[in-house]
């Protein structure tokens, strides 16, 4: 009895224990160094971010393809979800902060990608035995480095140049002020695209080294430790939540910070 | 120390979803029909203040 406990304490451990391991982002493997461990362990090829990622691009491309022919006048099956979907993002992430289709409507696209995204990320790392690719600051950092680049390049296709220069220079400023702004709006640019890499990955990362925690009481002090197991589910429960809370909240966020420099009011 | 700053900086980050949540709810209360547009904001508001502490939390695990 004891020896099967701790060789399933074993193997939790060994399952677990790697979605505190993206923290070292410097260190972190590639698929490619651990190609080997194929051979022996299959289920570890789900511990590796990469693989989550291409999962995800399956999904997606999946979703995409079975999706594509329910279209039309009258959408059916698949498609009244992916109209009610693309319509959720459209008036009320992007319209609203964009003021109106004639800004916005170029970066609906780019808006639900991302979050059906970071939202398929979240769920498959909640599977267990699979790691979680948002909880590595790498792909996050991603993610935000794409944000910058639409920000910049978003705001001057939809405005040209003169826009540009106005998101980074509020006009009417006296002149000795316009270095000092300018310096700040840089600041500021950057400042939200680390904020946002670290929002993600914090809150996922965060919410899995928790759960393992909880479960590894069990670990430490055998059966007495047993009600954790019920936080550990009720934290899982929360997990779900969070997985939505923070996709919306990442598109939510970029959905603010793009408009705020593409629409010219701000 | 680690440990000891992740602890302090949930202190301020309480403090100030704390406050976010009261308000929001004294807003909600007030006026039911703005509970949607309330709650919206309340997120967003409690998203920037959470990424602040989680900044501090990153860093002292990071030392």
């Amino acid at each position: 009895m004891q020896e099967k406990l701790s060789a399933f304490l074993e193997y939790v451990n060994h399952h677990v224990m790697h979605h505190g391991g993206s923290l070292d982002a410097l260190t972190h493997k590639t698929i490619l160094d651990d190609l080997k461990i194929l051979g022996h362990d299959i289920l570890a090829v789900f511990h590796f971010d990469e693989t989550m990622i291409i999962l995800v691009a399956l999904l997606l491309g999946a979703l995409a393809w079975f999706g594509r022919k329910k279209i039309g006048l009258i959408p059916h099956g698949l498609g009244v979800i992916l109209e009610k979907y693309v319509l959720f993002i459209r008036d009320d992430i992007v319209y609203p902060n964009f003021g109106g289709a004639a800004y916005g409507r170029r970066f609906v696209p780019f808006f639900c990608s991302i979050f059906l995204f970071i939202l398929l990320s979240n769920f498959l790392g909640l599977i267990p035995l699979f790691t979680c690719a948002t909880g590595n600051v790498n792909i996050t950092a991603a993610l935000a480095t794409i944000f910058l680049g639409v920000s910049l390049w978003g705001t001057l296709r939809q405005g040209g140049a003169h826009a540009l220069v106005h998101a980074l220079l509020p006009a009417g400023l006296p002149g000795p002020m316009k270095p000092v702004m300018f310096l700040m709006e840089i600041i500021s640019l950057f400042s939200r695209t680390f904020a946002l890499t670290m929002r993600l990955f914090a809150n996922m990362l965060g919410g899995h080294v928790v759960l393992y925690a909880m479960v590894s009481l069990t670990a430490i002090f055998g059966a007495v430790a047993a009600p954790s197991l019920a936080v550990a589910i009720c934290l899982y429960l929360f997990e779900v939540f969070v997985a939505f809370l923070q996709a919306y909240v990442f598109t939510m966020l970029s959905a603010i910070f793009i408009g705020m420099m593409v629409h010219p009011q701000h | 120390m680690g440990p000891i700053g992740a602890g302090i900086a949930v202190l301020g980050a309480a403090i100030g979803i704390g406050l976010i949540g009261y308000s929001a709810l004294a807003g909600m209360a007030r006026q039911p029909e703005a509970a949607a547009k309330l709650q919206t904001a309340m997120i967003i508001a409690g998203a920037l203040i959470e990424g602040v502490a989680l900044f501090a939390v990153v860093v002292c695990l990071l030392k």
